[in-house]
């Protein structure tokens, strides 16, 4: 239940009800449960097990964890699950959401891992350039088709110089260890 | 001795909505525009304006130059006073904490109702899609006060917007607060590049407050849809002042990343 998108548009071209609230008989809006096939999330740190953390704010990683069906972690780092259990404080995401978890830095980029590595400005322009589907498709093709995995795309497309400086730039690591 | 002074029409609406603003209050902060606002009325008046990220930041203190693409990221979000997520944050609004809201607009209507979804005369079949509400709907139905940040161009000005998508007065009147939403919410001010709207508290029509030096009140209603409310006393909005465009172009966005625009230029 929300008391946000009443009145508006949305409510049509949605999913939303609007119903009487039985406490106060006001209107109020129902929003439908929205539940994802896959999640793909990177965190900073993950244990084996799937136990996640991640440092800084993040937009709604949990509730996609709880709400979709697979949850695949992608992480900078593995940790040892006792570091898990030492500072459970600072765990984001628990094991039994997680259905896989993967051990793939720099998985953030082109974007910032926050503490990590800064974003790629100049490869965000080149992605936020594209208006037609020609040169999303020349896009793909030369930094997703045309690269067997991560590992390539990261050697290839990016190197390990701009990597350095991307990391050199994430300079403000309060709060993110 | 008259003097020129030169500034772009966004730097202009960026400064009346930096000194809009109430010291001590919190601001919901979206994308762009609005953090730019935010770092300049923080840094020459309202030092303790508490800003609110809907990634869930909640009061930091945002390192200068400002950086794009990255509203969550270390340089935005620094030394907050909470980290958290869009859940927190929008429940902060939902729950009445947030005073002042900030949002761009491709429509207006007369009662304030934002449209940033679509232009044209079916949902299926539009002239223009836009990318939406984004959390552009919840800031407006949640928070105390709304402003509204867009380009003087009076077409945008229309009777009824294609399509609500963050609501404003709705149609007028006790409209608002009949649909469910929050009593005493809604838009408050409308900034654009060369004049400055409220709301007439009975009507809830949009009224214009101020006007740019050197313009009059025709020159800025003229090509809307419907006419405006006008104040008694329409104030005359002065032009930047060299401490605002020099804290804009030297600190805040140094890439002109967001304050570029169409050169303005006014005898002072």
């Amino acid at each position: 239940p929300t008391r946000d998108i009443l009145g508006s548009d949305n409510i049509e071209q949605s999913g939303a009800k609007v119903i009487e609230d039985p406490f106060t008989g006001d209107p109020l809006c129902l929003l439908p449960a929205l539940n994802p096939d896959v999640a793909l999330i990177h965190v900073h740190q993950a244990d084996v097990y799937g136990n996640a953390r991640i440092f800084g704010t993040n937009l709604f990683a949990l509730e996609a964890s709880v709400a979709s069906k697979k949850v695949i972690l992608s992480t900078e780092e593995i940790i040892d699950h006792d570091e898990i259990r030492t500072d459970p404080q600072r765990t984001t995401i628990p094991y039994y959401c997680v259905d896989a978890v993967v051990h793939l830095p720099f998985c953030a980029y082109p974007g910032c891992m926050p503490g990590k590595y800064e974003l790629d400005i100049e490869h965000i322009g080149k992605l936020n350039a594209i208006v037609t589907d020609e040169q999303m498709k020349e896009y793909l093709e030369e930094y997703v088709y045309n690269v067997s995995d991560h590992a390539e795309f990261i050697d290839r497309k990016v190197g390990s110089r701009r990597l350095r400086e991307l990391m050199k730039k994430a300079s403000i690591k309060e709060g993110y260890r | 001795m008259k003097k020129t002074v030169e500034f772009t029409d966004t730097e202009f609406m960026i400064v009346h909505a930096a000194r809009l603003l109430e010291d001590k209050k919190t601001f919901f902060v979206g994308f762009g525009l609005p953090q730019i606002v935010a770092i300049l009325a923080q840094k020459l008046y309202t030092p303790n304006i508490v800003q609110v990220f809907e990634f869930g930041a909640i009061g930091p203190r945002a390192v200068t130059p400002f950086v794009r693409g990255t509203m969550g990221g270390p340089q935005n979000t620094y030394r907050s006073i909470q980290w958290a997520n869009m859940n927190t944050a929008f429940s902060y609004s939902a729950a009445g904490y947030i005073d002042y809201g900030m949002l761009g607009a491709a429509q207006i209507d007369k009662y304030g109702n934002i449209n940033s979804t679509m232009i044209g005369e079916t949902f299926d079949a539009p002239v223009r899609r836009f990318p939406g509400s984004g959390g552009g709907n919840q800031v407006a139905s949640y928070c105390w006060e709304t402003i509204i940040v867009m380009k003087h161009e009076p077409r945008r000005f229309v009777e009824k917007v294609d399509f609500i998508t963050s609501p404003g007065f709705l149609q007028g009147d006790r409209s608002r607060e009949e649909s469910g939403l929050p009593s005493k919410t809604g838009p408050w001010r409308v900034v654009t590049s060369k004049a400055l709207f409220g709301f007439d508290e009975e009507s809830r029509i949009l009224k214009l407050l101020g006007v740019q030096r050197g313009l009059g009140v025709d020159d800025v209603i003229e090509g809307m849809e419907f006419k405006p409310a006008i104040a008694d006393d329409i104030e005359e909005l002065s032009p930047p002042s060299a401490e605002e465009i020099d804290l804009l172009r030297n600190d805040t966005d140094p890439s002109n990343i967001i304050i570029a625009g169409e050169t303005v230029r006014i005898e002072v």
